[in-house]
């Protein structure tokens, strides 16, 4: 049987290598003769069938690496190109029309085992909170900037630890950019520790991030967090829970790239604290009703800082449906989210920065729609429709239309 | 002067509730990072399964007798499909992973470049029982036929020598083996959209004893006790033998044409903890279990390729 085991891997690899689909029909063939002649029995005409498959599937893979010289094999590289038009209105007289590019490179590679070194590099000037560059200035050659650098450290397969400026989805969880920017990387360092208990993973991550540093003044502002948390999932049914609690004294401080919102001290520093607790869950239904829906789930989040009596709490709501991700063809998913955020809620220099302006005070509407065009070419619609929660009440429209391509 | 006193009282007032408030919080979340910590360390010793549906009530009831036979050894086993499963072998996420189907070409490739080696052990066989209701006069179908309805080609019963009744399919979801089983093997091609997707076996042999209509697909182990339901016999081609799922020489010489094994993934050698289970599983003990559950024990030709996979 080894002997007919190997005959048919070869035949299968070289087979597959040359037409997928005569590889599959060829070995059946094969298989079914050797069985009516009494050669192999039934089940190892199985074995062979289904082992065949699985090591092709596996010699394939290595094989192509094996074409890859050894540095290559250690190094990724990933990265996307987006186009977006913009279309912003904050009252009926002042429109703005904007066509802008993002394009993001990164790199990661594996040193040692265990140890995960990534860099990236991005569009946009200096704002944490856009890699956008708009088309302007008479052809100007735009900025790159080091987007992120970080070295990434797995000791076990419960614990990551990270330090650099870095990509933080994996090191504080948030079901949407109520409170942090997805272009924000942070710079400090963080722990994620999960474990299996019962049906769920349960988690805990703990990060120390540094804000600001100042050559005269040894207090510096520090951000501390802690965020406790579990994904379960049951058949169709799957939940992310987690409450952060963050520690942050900004009193008597400054920060670059804010929105201007918090309020400040007579000296025109900042005048809270921003310890606060937000929790966040996100729900999700695979297939409801058998409807042809993939998924459709209902996420939110809320803020409550301690230190500002007034203004002090933010919170969002929002759904979505259709495919879970979108990478391939005819993919696509709507969502709705509303949010509102009052003044001293959180910090101004990290919300969403489309979202008036990133400022705190407001509340908002936004929609999006997505559709996979190709494999990995993303074409999305976004609306937001804000206005600020404080007496002037201006309203905000902002419509983009992107096409994202991913490699 | 006391208008001032009072504020400041208030600020000091506020001030000391604040200090209250950390403090409380920084004890509650030092209790619940000890708790986590003290859960990982606890968590080592735990062989976790996840994975097939179609697998679960058979692996529960393998660890039930296991864990009472072995004090202080500890198995969680929880479902999901298939896919969830392999996901968690290749994510580090278990030990053991449950699958009705073999890996998918992207899955080997995935776990290859996360330097994942998987090793394939079959526990039991399944003879897939396509199931209707006991009150339908249709008994036996080719795999064609079967490919047809659940494709949603034939739409009616009275198209396949049945009462002129519409079809209604139960099948499984997407991240279903079973689902992606049907796929590859025998539809060779997409579900009907309008085939309701179950979350498990149990559900889908329920809803065919409510529905007169009703056809469904269900590991043999659900369909054996099953008392409200026909186990439609398969012929491999129309004029072949139509043979039933439920006589273990159907299934294990090939005639019944719907027949699989029900595997398990490991990555590379096993922990000894691990092995020491998979040993129970397909040693005699474990093998009585897989026929009490309604499944078929694995022959000789599978109990050699384990030992090749796992080596000695």
């Amino acid at each position: 049987m080894k002997k007919v085991f190997s005959t048919i891997i070869m035949i299968a690899v070289l087979s597959f290598s040359l037409n997928s689909i005569a590889f599959a029909s060829e070995i059946d063939i094969l298989l079914d003769k050797l069985v009516e002649k009494g050669v192999l029995s039934p089940v190892e005409a199985t074995i062979i069938k289904d082992e065949t498959k699985q090591q092709v599937a596996a010699e394939i893979a290595q094989a192509k690496s094996a074409l890859s010289p050894t540095w290559a094999q250690k190094v990724k590289i990933n990265g996307d190109f987006r186009l977006r038009y913009q279309y912003q209105q904050k009252k009926a007289s002042q429109t703005r029309n904007r066509g802008r590019v993002r394009y993001r490179l990164g790199i990661t590679a594996d040193p040692v085992e265990k140890i995960t070194l990534g860099a990236g590099l991005a569009s946009g000037g200096g704002d944490p909170r856009s890699t956008n560059q708009t088309f302007q200035n008479t052809f100007e050659t735009p900025d790159i900037r080091l987007d992120y650098a970080y070295a990434e450290y797995k000791p076990f397969k419960e614990i990551s630890l990270i330090s650099g400026i870095f990509q933080n989805k994996n090191y504080l969880w948030r079901p949407s950019d109520l409170l942090w920017d997805g272009d924000i990387n942070p710079q400090g360092g963080a722990a994620h520790l999960h474990t299996s208990l019962m049906d769920a993973d349960v988690w805990i991550n703990i990060g120390s991030l540094v804000l600001d540093e100042s050559s005269s003044d040894e207090s510096d502002p520090y951000m501390f967090y802690v965020q406790p948390g579990l994904n379960w999932a049951n058949g169709p049914f799957d939940a992310k829970l987690a409450a952060s609690f963050y520690s942050i004294d900004l009193r008597k401080h400054t920060l670059d790239y804010t929105s201007s919102t918090n309020t400040l001290d007579s000296d025109g520093k900042l005048l809270y604290k921003y310890d606060s607790i937000s929790p966040a869950f996100e729900i999700g239904l695979a297939e409801p009703l058998g409807l042809p829906l993939e998924r459709v789930a209902l996420f939110g989040e809320f803020i409550n800082a301690w230190d500002p009596e007034h203004n002090n709490k933010g919170w969002l709501v929002g759904f979505n449906f259709g495919n879970k991700k979108i990478s391939k063809k005819g993919q696509w998913q709507g969502k709705y989210m509303y949010a509102e955020l009052q003044k001293d809620a959180w910090i101004d220099a990290f919300p969403d920065s489309d979202r008036y302006d990133g400022k705190t005070g407001v509340k908002s509407h936004e929609a999006i729609l997505e559709y996979g065009l190709f494999d990995n070419v993303v074409l999305g619609f976004d609306y937001y429709n804000s206005r600020s929660l404080l007496a002037s009440k201006a309203p905000e429209s902002i419509f983009q239309a992107d096409i994202n391509f991913k490699f | 002067m006391l208008h001032d006193q009072v504020i400041l009282l208030k600020k000091v007032k506020k001030s000391q509730k604040e200090e209250m408030k950390m403090k409380k919080i920084k004890s509650t979340l030092l209790i619940m990072l000890f708790i986590s910590m003290t859960s990982i360390s606890n968590a080592q010793d735990m062989i976790q399964i996840k994975g097939s549906d179609t697998l679960i009530n058979l692996v529960q009831k393998l660890a039930e007798v296991y864990m009472q036979e072995n004090p202080g050894k500890y198995i969680s086993v929880s479902g999901g499909g298939s896919g969830t499963g392999v996901a968690g072998l290749i994510n580090s996420k278990c030990d053991i992973a449950d699958a009705s189907r073999l890996m998918k070409d992207k899955e080997i490739k995935q776990a290859q470049a996360l330097g994942v080696e998987p090793k394939r052990v079959v526990i039991a066989i399944d003879g897939l029982s396509i199931i209707s209701n006991k009150n339908n006069p249709v008994k036996e179908l080719t795999v064609d036929q079967v490919g047809k309805i659940f494709r949603g080609e034939v739409k009616n019963w009275n198209e396949i020598g049945g009462l002129n009744k519409p079809i209604t399919l139960y099948g499984r979801q997407s991240n279903s083996g079973t689902f992606d089983f049907m796929v590859s093997e025998i539809l060779k091609g997409d579900h009907a959209s309008t085939m309701n997707r179950m979350n498990g076996n149990s559900q889908i042999v329920e809803a065919i004893e409510q529905d007169s209509s009703g056809i469904g697909y269900v590991g043999v182990g659900y369909a054996k006790e099953a008392t409200g339901i026909t186990v439609i016999r398969i012929a491999t081609k129309a004029g072949g033998k139509y043979v039933s799922p439920l006589v273990f020489e159907n299934v294990i010489t090939g005639e019944y044409p719907i027949s699989r094994p029900l595997n398990q993934y490991v990555n590379g050698a096993p922990k000894k903890n691990v092995r020491d289970f998979i040993d129970f599983e397909l040693g005699i003990k474990g093998q009585q279990i897989v026929e009490e559950m309604g499944f078929f024990p694995i022959p000789q030709e599978y109990k050699d390729f384990n030992k090749q996979s796992l080596g000695n």
